[in-house]
């Protein structure tokens, strides 16, 4: 008897004490929170950093029908606001935004960083810091830089997605775009001699043109990628450009279509079903610096309205030379842009020749940026069309075969 | 007259009005006695006396008939040949009043016959029974319908139906300074560790009560640990369940007047069996095992995991479902601990109803249920809807395990957990884990271990564990039988094919 009372006040006496502690300090409902679905960095004045974070409004769905004839400014099923704050640093500024705010921002969903044209240029590395040193931040958040500012690119209201987030991080997911993450770039700082890096760059579409979509053009774009060397941004890639940086880097993915560049108006177009790339270093005895570069893609044929038969074997070698020449094409112009317009080597050519000659690499690390302008380029390209399609001629062959 | 009336062991009187006169006064105001005269050979005076309802009086009438067209001869030899022709019945002699009471009670008839110290008890008990029906508590889809009744013979019937063979023991006593329960221990001679049936029966000689009433009452009494939230012995009204326990080297204590058998020493593993296991092909019978495990887990866990990752980890919640909860809980007063607390209690106030109620108002309970948790429950802005789903998710993973004693401990065991994930987050929510871990591996059931095979680790045992094997895969006892793990028979499964092939 005496045992079964110790044991009931023993347990009394533990869950009492627990109800005591439920004050405990990092206790945070949900409710308290103001989840950020993206951020935004932008250079201010000089020494001024401006932090700008887009906060999901949660708000239940029943109120929208409430509110029947209503002014709504949410656009799907995603509310968000975007606020601001200035400071001379990113804590100072994120001090300054939390102050405006009733609840507390909470950085552990927020999965993109934009950073706006200006304060690329002016260096990245002190908001680096703060963002990789504050233990709620995502060491995975994708980063991007906007053509102008980080916060107008917040302000957009996607119509597909329900915020900035998940309309960038998908962006980036598609074939013509890729994704950095804070990680990669960290990485890239601390292996590349020249701290030197490529961020995707997008814009708004806006600023592109207004034709292309009919209503809301205020969509952001990928629109290349950004190039950063010592942490600082010192130029951009357009697509084209960037084609090739994808080609170079093993980026192309499924999906992608290769439209070749023939004569008279003619098309001829590949939609890629793989592809890969490998670069495999030399250096030759009169020391040479040569990069090979092959790559093996597959891909099957989506147009052709050219005269070019697919089914007749010799012609059928003739369009995938013309699809080797494309892409070599591709490659080369990237490749002469890269040594001889930003001298960056932001396709890790100098990680690739580190793994295979650390030696010679050693010498070489230092002036790596004037060394790399030297590098030569053998390329070894063979992109394969197996299968036409539903149709095995053109439409105007057919008509000569029923004659 | 008290005096007379409760002395039991007086002894009984040749004169038949006499010990007529002591009968009744042993069983004063017993309205339910009965008492019927005959004449032995159409001479000799007897009384039969038994209880109304508990005796078959059709087939008491015909001894009575058939006795008194008895030729008993000349007087001097009456006396024996009237033994000779009352023991041709089968019957027994009592010496005493209180063997006599015992028997009346158990529904024989006895009979008082003039110019005898004893009485003869005829075996006629016959009263109202259920019959055997569907176990309702344990049911499957293909296996044995028929369950336990509140019949002790039965029962026991059932088993040795089973198990046709001697070494079926079954050792009977009696319990209950007022019922005088019944209680049957029974296992497998060659199988049963004799250390085992020893220790059952120590432990049940030494019960001191009133009465028994359900093997529940039982079960108090003989349990290693009574503190422990776990059942240490299964209970079963399924006669194949109880067989299969014996097979395996356990043994099983049935009680009067209950469905319910306790069979011991058990695992945990085996509250997380159920007989349908052994009868469904192997792969399917694994593939639900682990389905059990798994919500065994949920059972456990999922409240509390929520509340924890709602209260401190929300960078675990994948981003979309983060803001969909998030919107839900906007309106919500409560903090995640509360609003669990809430549902839960309501979830398991709804169980309770819907058991304890009468089947006619059964209907309101589970439309009014169905209410509470649900639409109306979100809508009111009392609970979140994903909150809602949790609980909903909980309740039917504690109704998947197949044991209902082991489902209603979980039950109980995930409110500290909740408490302690509310506090401490997840890592409460391990701490609470942990200590149950702890209790586990010291709990024993009749001295087995109450996580073996797994700790203490006996990987030869853990086939029956992490899947359910087909029969002639699992050859090896478990570790606790007589022989100490041996090895069944002759369990192997002839190469079918191959050898029809060769005729």
């Amino acid at each position: 008897m005496n045992r079964f009372r110790t044991h009931v006040f023993l347990c009394c006496l533990c869950f009492l004490s627990m109800v005591q502690l439920t004050g405990c300090w990092d206790r945070m409902e949900v409710n308290d929170i103001a989840i950020i679905v993206g951020a935004g960095i932008d250079q201010a004045s000089t020494n001024q950093v401006k932090l700008s974070a887009e906060i999901y409004i949660p708000e239940e769905n029943n109120s929208e029908s409430q509110s029947g004839g209503g002014v709504t400014t949410n656009s799907g099923n995603g509310k968000t606001f975007v606020s601001s704050a200035t400071g001379s640093s990113m804590a100072e500024a994120m001090y300054k935004l939390q102050e405006r705010l009733s609840r507390k921002l909470y950085w552990g969903h927020n999965d993109i960083f934009v950073f706006g044209q200006k304060r690329a240029e002016k260096g990245i590395q002190d908001d680096l810091d703060f963002i990789l040193r504050y233990v709620r931040m995502r060491e995975r958040a994708n980063v991007y830089v906007a053509e102008g500012k980080a916060f107008d690119i917040l302000g957009i209201i996607p119509k597909l997605e329900p915020n900035s987030m998940e309309a960038l991080s998908e962006l980036s997911k598609t074939e013509i775009s890729t994704t950095v993450d804070l990680k990669q770039v960290v990485q890239q700082i601390v292996e590349t001699p020249d701290e030197s890096f490529s961020i995707p760059y997008i814009n708004r579409g806006t600023l592109v043109t207004d034709k292309k979509h009919n209503r809301n053009p205020n969509v952001s774009y990928f629109q290349g990628v950004s190039l950063f060397k010592k942490t600082k941004m010192i130029g951009s890639l357009n697509t084209d450009v960037t084609w090739g940086y994808f080609w170079m880097t093993n980026n192309i993915k499924g999906n992608t279509i290769i439209a070749l560049d023939m004569p008279h108006h003619e098309t001829i177009a590949i939609l890629l079903t793989g592809s890969k790339t490998t670069l495999t270093p030399r250096i030759t005895a009169d020391g040479k610096w040569i990069m090979k570069v092959k790559v093996r893609s597959e891909g099957n044929l989506l147009q052709n309205t050219s005269a070019i038969d697919f089914m007749s074997p010799k012609q059928h070698a003739e369009m995938v030379k013309l699809a080797n020449e494309e892409v070599k094409f591709s490659i080369t112009n990237t490749m002469r842009i890269l040594q001889k317009k930003y001298k960056v080597d932001v396709v890790q050519f100098g990680d690739e020749f580190r793994k295979k000659y650390p030696k010679q690499w050693k010498k070489v690390k230092p002036n790596w940026s004037t060394a790399f302008q030297q590098v030569q380029l053998e390329l070894d390209v063979m992109v394969d069309i197996p299968r036409p399609g539903f149709l095995n001629k053109s439409i105007v062959q057919m008509k000569d075969v029923s004659k | 007259m008290n005096a007379i009336a409760f002395d039991h062991d007086q002894t009984i009187s040749p004169h038949i009005e006499k010990s007529r006169v002591q009968m009744e006064a042993l069983l004063k105001d017993c309205s339910d006695a009965a008492y019927l005269e005959c004449k032995l050979g159409g001479q000799v005076k007897g009384i039969f006396c038994y209880f109304n309802g508990l005796t078959n009086e059709e087939r008491l009438n015909e001894i009575r008939f058939e006795m008194s067209d008895w030729d008993i001869g000349n007087a001097e030899k009456w006396l024996e040949s009237v033994e000779q022709e009352v023991t041709s019945f089968s019957c027994t002699r009592m010496e005493s009043f209180t063997d006599m009471m015992d028997q009346m009670t158990l529904g024989n008839s006895i009979l008082l016959v003039d110019g005898f110290d004893f009485g003869f008890v005829f075996s006629l008990s016959d009263w109202r029974k259920r019959a055997i029906e569907d176990p309702v508590a344990e049911s499957v889809i293909r296996g044995p319908r028929e369950g336990f009744t509140e019949s002790l013979d039965d029962n026991m019937a059932m088993l040795r139906r089973r198990i046709r063979k001697s070494s079926l023991k079954m050792k009977g006593m009696v319990i209950g300074d007022f019922t005088k329960t019944r209680i049957v221990i029974g296992y497998i001679e060659e199988l049963a560790a004799p250390e085992l049936i020893k220790e059952i029966e120590e432990r049940l000689s030494a019960i001191k009560v009133d009465g028994i009433l359900e093997s529940g009452n039982i079960e108090e009494y003989i349990e290693d640990e009574p503190y422990s939230p776990f059942p240490q012995m299964i209970s079963t009204e399924r006669p194949d369940t109880v067989a299969a326990g014996l097979l395996e080297g356990r043994a099983v204590i049935f009680t009067d007047n209950t469905p319910f058998a306790l069979v011991a020493p058990i695992s945990l593993f085996s509250l997380l069996q159920s007989p349908e296991d052994y009868y469904q092909r192997f792969l399917i019978s694994t593939f639900i095992r682990w389905l059990r495990y798994l919500f065994f887990l949920v059972a456990l866990l999922v409240p509390s995991a929520y509340v924890a990752l709602l209260t401190y980890h929300q960078e675990m919640i994948p981003s979309a479902l983060l803001l969909s909860i998030a919107k839900s809980r906007e309106s919500i007063p409560f903090p995640a601990l509360v609003e669990a607390f809430i549902m839960e209690t309501m979830f398991e106030a709804l169980r309770e109803a819907g058991v304890r109620l009468p089947k006619q108002v059964g209907a309101a309970v589970s439309i009014v249920g169905a209410l509470v948790i649900g639409q109306a429950a979100t809508s009111a802005g009392l609970v979140s809807s994903p909150m809602v789903m949790v609980v909903a998710i909980t309740g039917i993973a504690s109704f998947l395990l197949p044991h209902y004693s082991i489902g209603i401990s979980i039950r109980l065991l995930r409110f500290p957990i909740m408490l302690m994930a509310g506090v401490l987050g997840l890592l409460g929510l391990l701490l609470g884990v942990i200590g149950i871990v702890i209790h586990l591996s010291g709990l024993r059931s009749f001295g087995v271990p109450y996580l073996s095979p797994i700790a203490p680790m006996m990987v030869g045992e853990w086939k029956d564990v992490v899947m359910r094997p087909p029969g002639w895969v699992s050859r090896q006892r478990p570790k606790f039988t007589r022989s100490g793990g041996g090895f069944r028979k002759g369990a192997r499964r002839k190469n079918i094919g191959t050898a029809s092939n060769k005729e």
